[in-house]
């Protein structure tokens, strides 16, 4: 019923909203929540900030590129339904490995280690060639026609993006409920309990970790269609920290917490020009999250469920408002 | 061989500037668990500020020494306006820090435009010098640099091993609750430490502008050494960051000379391959 | 040679000098234990007697410095952890770090996964899925049927002990050692523990830590003091009481003068 509710206006999108909403906010969101979602999965599940999401969201992106047309004349084109599967699997393999790394490290030792791993998969892009075109990246990229109809149509990329997003979120609350899913949870909670009780704990982080990569590479495939064109401006600090904020704003408590921060994001990233001068965009984004993390580190999707918790207290009176304030 | 003694050279002069940075962030982190990500930002104010003053003054000690007071002033209201509030909330420390670091730069960009900055150096710093032995010239403000960066690390030892002060800071690394209940005015002893690495960055990025030059995203590639610095040497282990810097700072520069295309791999490669065997760096002391 | 003779043969647990030694100082030395199968044994000792360091060597969390550890006969002194719970030896942590993030249910089913596998499945396991039923069983088994699908953070001290002892339940435990199950429980809530442990199954051997000498009398049949890391006094409840070695340093400073 709930998702019901939700999905019908999603649906309706594209017959209400000229080009201009529909691609550069509604999609735009969407592929930027999908990459949020594998950082805040990580966040809520395995207790890790990962910065290294949009380098797995690159290594996917990238793959689409140099398998499939573009206009720079490196890579080998292959059909789309051979380029695609193999987009997620690097990005799986990446993410496993990255989780390989990062297996022991916990806190500010992990987003110290993530993030020291995407700066330099950007400064490796910038410096690769052969496989990643250095500087200057990929460009002219197309995205595949079915049946007649390109998937970089508006309102198709559009429903591409939102079945991707829907998607994403099923398969993260069904890994969640899954024994591998809570193992990661409980690595989460008490690593050293997890291996007293006789699983080791590198198992959990890897999966977790490979899990982070399926999503954001989904999310990066559909961002390379978007953008039709890759470089390593596509995985470099700004990037990074976009979608860190995306998380950050919608709250790391809560994985669905990524779609709304993407929202706020794109509309601030396309009327900020309105508000400020557009070069001082960074100076706004920054004081946003600064402002996110002093007075609602949990996010805005923490700030509405407590606004609506409180709205239910007040429906049932007394008696019920002292369970709700024990429970937050 | 003269290319290897030339890159060796070259390798320690960056390793000297690493330390310089990577000490002060270190530093902040042994005491406080803060991880400062607006460290490199306050680095590259200081070089900005030490830019400026050097041009006005023309004295360059004038120019270390304001860059410095600069990053320290502006760290030390990061710490007491900002992050000292939210002590014992790493996540939330290393958001804000990251929020404040991103509006720095755009400011700093905004006021000093996106172009590259060379400081003047004094007579005695320009030129070369041909060394003894190795039969080798190199720039006076290079050997400056590594001579600079000992002092540095010889001073700070002293400060945290051999004063009060670092008594204190040692203490506090231990036990930080035993501190407070001592009696020990732990926010101010806080807002002390920030403002010291602070300076001890706006010092290196006066020098990094000196030696080399700086402009837009030295901040970042500052903070991402210091990073790897204190990955590979150990966190809040000042040892640590002088031993990280040396072998970052080599590997970078053999990496440029002799593999070109992968210079960043092979400091990458030193990472990983560390935290495999230490997790916790080569001189740090495990956790968990 | 079929199981019965074997059990009947070995003893539970046979501890042949094990010590446990940091630096140059011995946490535990040259203890020699033999718990016989079903036994319930109380491990008694002043803080700092060692008693904690035994249990961390004889599960595998911590490595033993000499010694030997004999479980059913078969030496599991080189085992890593997870193979000596493998084999049945189970313990429960002073100081419990339970899952917080995770219900009473999903918890004792990881246990029961970890041990009968199937932990690496990604996909969600139905209610009727065997490993779900003996984590309920173990719920109810552990008297915590009324809080199972509870959040563990929400579980009162008393319930998270009977949590540790659900967990170390699952599977097929053969020794259990349960680390002072009482300490920091209300006094309304140490009978329902001490009806937990009278109420495990007899064919589990039960080695216990306890600081509350009534609960340790009452649901042991046999004690073993330590003091100071090594051993001190062997003998039942009875004797115990009245060893006068145990009394000087035990009970010392109220009955002794």
């Amino acid at each position: 019923m709930k998702a019901g509710f939700l999905a019908l206006p999603l649906i309706a999108l594209p017959f209400v909203l000229n080009d201009f909403w529909l691609t550069q906010i509604a999609t735009r969101a969407l592929i930027l929540g999908i990459t949020a979602l594998s950082l805040s999965f990580l966040a809520t599940y395995l207790g890790v900030v990962s910065f290294a999401q949009i380098t797995l969201a690159g290594i996917a992106g990238y793959t689409i590129a140099y398998f499939g047309p573009n206009t720079v004349g490196v890579g080998i084109k292959l059909p789309f339904w051979v380029s695609i599967p193999a987009a997620l699997l690097f990005s799986v393999t990446a993410g496993a490995l990255i989780g390989y790394i990062a297996r022991r490290s916990r806190g500010i030792y992990a987003i110290m280690i993530t993030l020291a791993i995407g700066v330099a998969f950007f400064y490796f892009t910038r410096q690769n060639y052969a496989v990643f075109n250095g500087w200057t990246g990929f460009s002219g990229i197309t995205a595949p026609v079915v049946a007649g109809t390109s998937l970089r149509d508006p309102s198709t990329l559009y429903f591409l993006s939102l079945a991707t997003a829907a998607i994403a979120v099923v398969l993260v609350s069904l890994f969640a409920r899954a024994p591998l899913g809570l193992a990661i949870q409980a690595v989460r909670d008490a690593p050293s309990r997890v291996m007293a009780l006789g699983i080791p704990v590198t198992t959990p982080v890897v999966a977790a970790f490979a899990f982070s990569g399926l999503i954001a590479g989904g999310g990066g495939i559909l961002n390379v269609w978007y953008q039709e064109r890759i470089s390593s401006f596509s995985v470099g600090l700004g990037p990074i920290i976009d979608v860190l904020i995306i998380a950050v704003i919608g709250g790391l408590r809560h994985p669905l917490g990524a779609f709304l921060g993407a929202i706020v994001f794109v509309l601030l990233d396309t009327f900020a020009v309105d508000l400020i001068d557009r070069d001082r965009f960074n100076t706004l984004i920054g004081m946003v999250l600064l402002i996110i993390v002093m007075v609602a580190p949990n996010g805005l999707q923490q700030l509405a469920a407590d606004a609506v918790a409180k709205l239910r207290a007040k429906e049932h009176q007394s008696g019920k408002s002292a369970r709700i304030k024990t429970n937050t | 061989m003269r290319l290897f003694l030339i890159v060796t050279l070259n390798g320690l002069t960056l390793a000297a500037l690493y330390f310089l940075a990577a000490s002060g962030f270190s530093l902040i982190f042994g005491l406080m668990r803060t991880v400062n990500m607006a460290h490199g930002a306050l680095l590259l104010l200081g070089g900005y500020v030490g830019y400026d003053v050097v041009e006005l003054t023309g004295s360059w000690m004038l120019g270390i020494a304001c860059g410095g007071l600069a990053a320290a002033l502006a760290g030390a209201a990061v710490q007491a306006g900002i992050l000292g509030w939210m002590q014992g909330d790493e996540l939330r420390q290393t958001l804000a820090s990251i929020a404040i670091s991103i509006v720095l730069a755009d400011l700093m960009l905004w006021y000093w435009g996106g172009i590259t900055y060379q400081v003047s150096l004094p007579d005695i710093l320009s030129g070369g010098q041909k060394l003894p032995l190795l039969g080798v010239g190199y720039a006076n403000i290079r050997l400056a640099l590594m001579a600079f960066a000992v002092v540095v690390g010889v001073m700070l030892w002293f400060l945290i091993q051999r004063t009060r002060f670092g008594a204190v800071i040692r203490a506090g690394v231990d036990d930080q609750d035993m501190l407070r209940a001592l009696g020990f005015p732990i926010g101010r002893i806080f807002i002390a430490v920030f403002a010291l690495g602070s300076a001890l960055a706006g010092m290196a990025g006066v020098i990094a502008a000196s030696a080399l030059s700086i402009s837009p995203g030295t901040d970042l590639q500052f903070l991402l050494s210091s990073l790897v610095v204190v990955i590979v040497g150990g966190m809040g282990s000042i040892g640590g960051a002088a031993l990280g810097a040396l072998l970052v700072g080599l590997a970078e520069q053999y990496g440029l000379a002799y593999a070109p295309t992968y210079g960043v791999v092979f400091t990458f490669g030193i990472m990983v391959l560390i935290l495999a065997v230490r997790p916790q760096g080569l001189m740090g002391r495990s956790e968990q | 040679m079929s199981l019965i003779t074997e059990n009947a043969v070995c003893p539970a647990l046979e501890v042949q000098g094990i010590g446990k030694r940091f630096g140059g100082f011995w946490a535990v030395k040259d203890i020699d234990l033999v718990i016989k199968q079903g036994e319930r044994r109380a491990i008694l000792g002043p803080n700092g007697a060692g008693k904690t360091s035994l249990f961390n060597v004889l599960t595998g969390d911590l490595s033993a410095s000499s010694g030997q550890v004999r479980m059913h006969g078969e030496d599991i002194s080189r085992y890593p952890m997870d193979k000596r719970i493998r084999r049945g030896l189970r313990r429960t942590y002073q100081h419990a770090h339970l899952f917080d993030g995770l219900s009473v249910r999903d918890t004792l089913f990881l246990a029961v996964a970890a041990l009968r596998g199937g932990w690496r499945q990604v996909w969600p396991v139905s209610q009727r899925d065997a490993r779900v039923q003996q984590a309920e069983a173990l719920a109810e088994l552990a008297g915590l049927s009324d809080a199972i699908h509870r959040g563990v953070a929400e579980l009162s001290h008393g319930q998270r002990r009977q949590l540790e002892i659900g967990i170390a339940l699952a599977g097929e435990p053969r020794v259990l050692l349960l680390d002072e199950p009482a300490a920091g429980l209300s006094p309304a809530e140490r009978p329902k523990l001490r009806e937990l442990l009278t109420s495990l199954p007899n064919h589990i051997t039960v080695v216990l830590i306890e600081h509350d000498m009534n609960i340790a009398l009452q649901t042991s049949d046999f004690v073993t003091v330590l003091y100071n890391g090594e051993w001190l006094a062997d003998g039942t409840p009875d004797e115990i009481v009245l060893d006068d070695n145990v009394r000087r340093v035990y009970l010392g400073g109220r009955d002794g003068d």
